[in-house]
């Protein structure tokens, strides 16, 4: 079966091939292969989880409806806190072969918080076993897959930090798809790493429903080899004197792709709505290709909104310097590619989750 | 408690009068093979261009309507009327000899002062045709051409005409580009020889008079190395209730170290639908400046594309749009680096009001060779009312990494404490509001002819200026 997933707000020129991307041949999720690739989870007591057939919080995508093909009927983790809660929900996966699945919500209650870190890991899968992996029987190779669906609702004057660490191996197709809504002061960071993957897609839609809710989002993302990375971030801005902040880091060497779609859509009404996006991108070599499409849709005249973008590669001077001190090239990127991770990681509010990703990096 | 503006829609009169030809001759409404082989008959085309044209109209047939942009549902080509030639219409080089109904609708809008005072030399279309052509005496003796296209498909120039017509731009580019290349009609072909530097721009500017019609000239403009010129594209139509169509198209050759500005004000009226289509191709060392101000159409899908192919090449494109009331104008450009250590220089204004759509849309694209290549970008829109609407949609595609890009955009409103300061300084809240958004508009009429500046600056003013309450 093929999907068309991460699908912009507003399309423009086809000849781009920026517009959404078709994934082929994928596989749907089937519940009785059971949940290894869950390896734990840690519920703080103030947090209550519970499991469920189906999702209850109801909203949209960045990625689409068209994932659900290949989540099936995958159990739904629900997550909850009602009063502030300082330790964190952790989720390790540790994918496997095959089709892997999760979905997940997380509900906050007025003026509650919760912080969740999801850990996307993945056990190295036997050399060139996909080569001859036909799971869906049509005669071709089928990569493994693995998708995880988290749907979020913030009530008024709550507060979610959702941390995920990406550092999966090859030979895996990953989804990664964030969807929820916010009352009145709600507040939404999504602070995500990618630091290791071969095929990912990410989506993220953020509905600033309430007055005053509040979206910040921190992306790092260092890619090798021929990875992929495709990515549709879509903030909807509804309730008035909203505020939104994107800030995507990269670094990009050898030969891989990345396609970053983020749209901040000022709905007439948002009156007093600020939105900002940025993205800062390190380019190593030669043979990457990087896609950028910074969208800002205003129906509303009593608005800020901005974006940047800086993409190049080092400069010269910075690059002379350092090689002067005798750090090799490679040594140069390594200190480039922390120094972006540790500045996002360095923005995550508890220490011990800090520690937590910094050992795991 | 903020104090709501209303800003009343532009006063048109300067643009919207017409005189009624009863004598023109037109093809009929619609569009088939019958109707091109008409107009290839009229026009006396070579062979070639005949079957250029019902080329083109298979693949006009074959192509889907772009579903990216605003809504075109209101142009219906059944009804359109694809070619006008005014009554016993011949091109001339003196004014004197223009048929007085056109040369008064020229008079008005100022084109054979402007003529006068500043340009080397002048291009008038109406409708499908060209009534007027002129170059002054002196930039013919450098060797400047600047005639009507079809003059020459015939001339001198016919090899060179094929050599270029619709390379740029082929009919397989877009559904109007295909329309383009089966009814094309009118349009300037000018030919800077290598070295000349054209001290004073030349113009060509397109009257659409008949309603329901449509008008598809073709520029063609080749600079050849080291040259130099300035060209200034002008269009007007009255308002009509049916639907008019522009489907231009411009070539532009820009040869090695040469250099071309392009300006356009464009002022169609407001049920135009605007769909041309616009392109450079700039060789080692040359540069394409654009310069362009979009005020009228009803729908725009608007786009200079330059494509750098040389080394060291340059693009600068400076733009502002100004979307009223029934008017959705989807503007931009698209850059395509090629060459080595290519450079390019977007700078937009949007403005929006009185429930207008402005959007602007962009593509920056960094070949894999093109190592050593900057691109800047700066766009910036301007929300004047709480009706209207303004998307930005810049997109970039980097392909290799010894390149330096830098984007920003910025979105927001008139600032009340801006106001407020100049109406403390005895400025009227709507002379302050105008004030305003022609500074934001400066990027463009400081890039423009004194004249011409001074035409836009009233055309906002025209623009802002309306009741407050």
């Amino acid at each position: 079966m093929d999907i068309q997933i991460n699908k912009i707000p507003s399309p423009t020129w086809n000849w781009l091939q920026m517009n959404e991307v078709k994934v082929e041949n994928v596989q749907t999720y089937n519940k009785q292969n059971g949940e290894a690739y869950i390896s734990k989870i840690e519920t703080p007591n103030a947090v209550n989880h519970t499991v469920e057939d189906e999702f209850d919080v109801d909203a949209a995508t960045g990625m689409g409806d068209e994932v659900a093909n290949i989540l099936g009927d995958a159990t739904v983790h629900t997550f909850a806190a009602d009063r502030a809660v300082n330790e964190p929900v952790v989720i390790e996966y540790k994918f496997l072969q095959g089709v892997s699945a999760s979905r997940v919500q997380l509900k906050v209650s007025s003026n509650a918080e919760m912080i969740v870190v999801q850990d996307f890991a993945s056990v190295l899968l036997e050399q060139g076993s996909n080569e001859s992996d036909d799971v869906t029987g049509d005669g071709q190779n089928d990569k493994s897959e693995a998708a995880v669906e988290t749907r979020y609702d913030i009530a008024a004057g709550g507060h979610l930090t959702l941390i995920q660490v990406q550092h999966l191996k090859k030979d895996l197709r990953f989804y990664n798809n964030i969807g929820g809504n916010q009352e009145a002061e709600g507040g939404f960071t999504l602070i995500q790493l990618v630091v290791g993957g071969d095929e990912s897609y990410y989506g993220c839609f953020a509905g600033l429903q309430g007055h005053k809710s509040t979206f910040e989002n921190r992306i790092a993302y260092l890619l090798s080899g021929t990875d992929k990375l495709d990515m549709n971030y879509d903030i909807d801005h509804t309730g008035t004197k909203t505020v939104s902040d994107v800030l995507v880091s990269g670094v990009m060497r050898d030969a891989p792709k990345k396609l970053f779609r983020g749209t901040i859509d000022f709905h007439r009404g948002c009156a007093g709505a600020k939105g900002s996006e940025l993205e800062d991108v390190l380019l190593m070599d030669e043979a990457v290709r990087n896609q950028t499409i910074p969208v800002i849709l205003c129906d509303e005249e009593d608005v800020e909104g901005s974006h940047g973008a800086s993409i190049g590669k080092l400069d010269e001077k910075m690059m002379f310097y350092m090689k002067s001190r005798g750090i090799p090239e490679e040594g140069i990127y390594e200190m480039m590619a922390k120094a972006k991770i540790d500045s996002i990681v360095n923005e995550i509010p508890l220490e011990s989750v800090r520690r937590y990703i910094k050992d795991l990096l | 408690m903020k104090e709501k503006t209303i800003v009343e829609d532009i006063d048109r009169s300067l643009y919207d009068f017409r005189f009624e030809q009863k004598d023109a001759y037109r093809v009929q409404e619609g569009l088939t093979a019958d109707i091109v082989r008409q107009i290839s008959q009229e026009k006396n085309d070579p062979q070639w261009m005949t079957d250029f044209r019902l080329k083109s109209l298979e693949t006009y047939n074959q192509m889907e309507v772009p579903q990216w942009g605003p809504s075109i549902e209101g142009l219906n080509m059944d009804n359109i009327v694809t070619y006008v030639r005014p009554k016993d219409n011949k091109m001339v080089k003196d004014w004197d000899e223009v048929p007085t109904d056109i040369k008064d609708t020229f008079e008005r809008l100022g084109i054979p002062q402007a003529e006068r005072k500043s340009l080397a030399g002048v291009g008038a279309q109406f409708d499908s045709e060209l009534v007027y052509h002129n170059v002054r005496d002196e930039v013919a003796a450098q060797g400047v051409v600047y005639t009507d296209l079809e003059s020459a498909l015939h001339g001198e120039y016919a090899d060179m005409i094929q050599e270029h017509f619709m390379k740029l731009v082929p009919p397989t580019d877009h559904k109007f580009a295909a329309l383009h290349g089966a009814v094309w009609s009118g349009g300037s072909f000018v030919y800077v020889p290598l070295g000349v530097k054209v001290e004073i721009p030349l113009q060509s500017y397109f009257r659409l008079n008949e309603p329901g019609a449509g008008q598809f000239e073709h520029t063609l403009i080749i600079v050849d190395e080291g040259a130099d010129l300035h060209f200034i594209e002008g269009c007007s139509a009255p308002k009509y209730n049916v639907a008019n169509l522009h489907a231009g198209c411009v070539e532009l050759f820009v040869g090695k170290n040469a250099k071309l500005r392009y300006s356009t004000i464009e002022n169609w009226s407001k049920n135009m639908y605007n769909l041309n289509t616009k392109r450079a191709r700039v060789e080692e060392g040359g540069k394409i400046e654009w310069i362009s101000g979009s005020f009228g159409s009803h729908v725009s899908y608007l786009y200079p594309m330059s494509i750098l192919k040389g080394d060291n090449s340059r693009c600068e494109f400076t733009s502002v749009t100004f979307a009223g009331r029934g008017q959705n104008l989807d503007t931009g450009t698209k850059v395509v680096h090629v060459g080595k250590d290519t450079s390019s220089y977007i700078n937009t204004r949007s403005i929006s009001k009185d429930g207008g759509i402005s959007t602007f849309r962009s593509a920056v694209v960094i070949g894999e060779k093109a190592n050593g290549s900057k691109s800047a970008v700066s766009c910036e829109s301007l929300m004047v009312d709480g009706i209207s609407r303004s998307d930005t949609i810049p997109a970039m595609d980097i392909r290799c990494d010894d390149c330096d890009i830098g984007h920003e955009a910025k979105i927001g409103r008139i600032s009340d404490d801006t106001v407020f300061y100049l109406m403390s300084r005895g400025m009227s809240e709507e002379d302050a509001r105008a004030l305003i958004v022609s500074g934001f508009a400066d990027n463009v009429s400081k890039e423009l002819p004194l004249e011409y500046a001074v035409e836009m600056n009233n055309l906002i003013n025209l623009e802002m200026k309306g009741s407050i309450g």
